[in-house]
């Protein structure tokens, strides 16, 4: 399949370090990418790009052969790019359900007054919300947990309701900021059908992690950052025995007994 | 001090309390959505108490219904307007840079309502008058119970609306948020323009609420600090608190005013607002924070 995501030149610099280096990345539709590299080498930086939170210096970004270069973060959300976060960013007085609901919101055709004065049709409309929403938590693994406050969750549940309110905004491309920090090693595997599962709906999946284990089960192809620039791209088994990637994980010294 | 005199005291100190409560709500869904405290807040209640006391009610004849539901629709189309003109082209600078935009606008404000309507007062009845219930020896102004009424209904369609409706949902997680609420596709920008409207909105209410009660003038514009302390008694940001925190003002003054003298009534609210600033900055109900402006 053809590419979702073209990554073109991107650059971008904070006040002269510069954070990407004339990045090229390509993600294909339907698969699950891996962005892999050392603390610092420009990971979530690439997220935040991606997804408009800071504009990039140079280069352009295409989704779906579309320029979305410097749309502003809510319009780039709308055409089918969301995310979590690394730092687990829930709306503290929100409960599990409104999360999915607040995130669902632009796809419904209630407008402000029919949500308001809850018109017939509006009514039907939210009750149909209601139901995608209590569907997309199920898919997570947090049924029965839908009127508990986000924050009353346990952590590992904190990142699938991430998940869940993201995927309730109908990604196309997902992108996942290490979705696996702190979580145990059962927690990591039912996350790893969860990738799967994600995958087998369409949906495109960048994933940004440190636990290699989860990296190497789950990516169709990985892609090495460091210091903002590509220095390997490949499958997984490629990327576990490119000395490179090994040497900037690892150091030099490293690589070289390796050898 | 005889019990029918003191009810009677608490009434008109809870209907001040309201007022300065609807005032300290617009400071807070402001404040809660982009970070800024409104100082023009009192001036949007005073150009509201005119509109409805010079404008509709005394020249125009409307009914008391009529004339608050234009003016709380002129000023929620005043308060997006302001958001276009003094908030949205400010964007991303230092948020003192946007609250002195917003000082600006209340001083504006307080002198065009002098231009428009004059420098005398202007009085105006409301629905009751000077009309006063009386159970046994307490005698009460009805419009004082017509505020706290008002002040419930609103309170509670407010709390249906924030915990009910999906764009209330919405309006909590750009308020929490803001930056993960635009990256879930939520268009921030409209609901803060409409954070503005209903802020306005309130103090629409409040200076209709004010007018028949008070002599309409510049000086009105006082509750704004009376709103502003309110905020800073229960909490800065918190919605319960600065209801809690108007009331409790409103209590306050009145009770200061009869067991000292009239002349302290505008102390206390310094005196409470300074106390509360040096001993708990977070307000009765607000957490700490870290981050000061």
């Amino acid at each position: 399949m053809g590419p979702i995501l073209e990554i073109k030149g991107v650059s971008k610099s904070f006040e002269g370090v510069l954070a990407l280096n004339n990045l090229d990345v390509e993600v294909s539709e339907g698969e699950i990418r891996a962005i892999i590299g050392p603390n610092g080498s420009g990971k979530t930086t690439l997220i935040n790009v991606i997804t408009g939170v800071f504009p990039a210096t140079s280069g352009r970004i295409i989704f779906k052969g579309q320029d979305i270069t410097g749309l502003s973060p809510f319009r780039i959300a709308r055409k089918g790019i969301t995310r979590t976060f690394q730092n687990l960013r829930l709306f503290p007085s929100l409960t599990v359900l409104e999360h999915v609901l607040a995130a669902q919101h632009h796809r419904s055709r209630v407008g402000f007054w029919g949500s308001v004065f809850s018109t017939r049709s509006g009514r039907a409309e939210e009750e149909g919300m209601v139901s995608r929403a209590q569907e997309i938590l199920e898919f997570v693994g947090l049924k029965g947990r839908a009127d508990m406050p986000g924050l009353g969750l346990p952590y590992g549940q904190r990142r699938l309701l991430e998940i869940a309110r993201a995927l309730a905004t109908g990604p196309e491309l997902l992108l996942l900021d290490e979705p696996a920090a702190g979580l145990s090693s059962e927690e990591i595997q039912a996350l790893e059908r969860l990738l799967r599962e994600i995958r087998s709906r369409g949906i495109t999946v960048i994933l940004v992690e440190h636990r290699m284990m989860l990296v190497m089960n789950v990516a169709d192809r990985i892609t090495v950052l460091n210091y903002g620039e590509k220095i390997a791209e490949g499958k997984p088994a490629e990327i576990k025995n490119n000395p490179e990637v090994i040497q900037a994980y690892l150091g030099r010294a490293y690589a070289a007994a390796g050898s | 001090m005889a019990l029918s005199v003191l009810v009677q005291q608490l009434i008109s100190g809870l209907a001040m309390g309201c007022i300065y409560s609807l005032v300290a709500l617009g400071y807070t869904f402001i404040w809660n959505a982009v970070g800024i405290v409104n100082l023009a807040q009192g001036d949007f209640v005073t150009v509201a108490a005119f509109l409805y006391a010079a404008t509709f009610s005394n020249h125009l004849k409307w009914g008391f219904v009529p004339a608050l539901i234009a003016v709380m629709a002129v000023m929620a189309l005043f308060g997006m307007g302001t958001e276009r003109v003094v908030y949205h082209p400010l964007q991303g600078a230092h948020p003192r840079t946007v609250m002195l935009s917003t000082l600006a606008l209340g001083i504006l404000l307080s002198n065009m309502d002098i231009i428009l309507w004059g420098p005398y007062p202007v009085t105006t009845r409301g629905p009751f008058g000077q009309d006063i219930i009386r159970f046994g020896d307490v005698s009460i102004m009805q419009h004082h119970v017509f505020i706290i009424v008002v002040t419930l209904v609103l309170l509670f369609l407010q709390h249906l609306f924030f915990q009910k409706t999906t764009i209330g949902k919405v309006m909590r997680a750009v308020a929490q948020d803001r930056e993960a609420a635009t990256l879930m596709g939520i268009e921030t920008g409209q609901t803060i323009a409409v954070t503005f409207a209903y802020s306005s909105a309130l103090a629409g209410i409040a200076g209709v609420l004010l007018a028949p009660a008070f002599m309409v003038s510049v000086d009105l514009g006082s509750v704004g600090l009376k709103g502003f302390a309110s905020c800073v008694i229960g909490g800065f940001g918190h919605i319960t608190g600065a209801t809690f925190g108007g009331i409790l003002l409103g209590i306050a003054e009145v009770f200061v005013s009869s067991f000292l003298s009239s002349r302290y009534r505008d102390a206390i609210v310094f005196v409470i607002l300074v106390a509360f600033l040096l001993l708990r900055p977070q307000g009765v109900l607000g957490r700490k924070v870290g981050e000061s402006l």
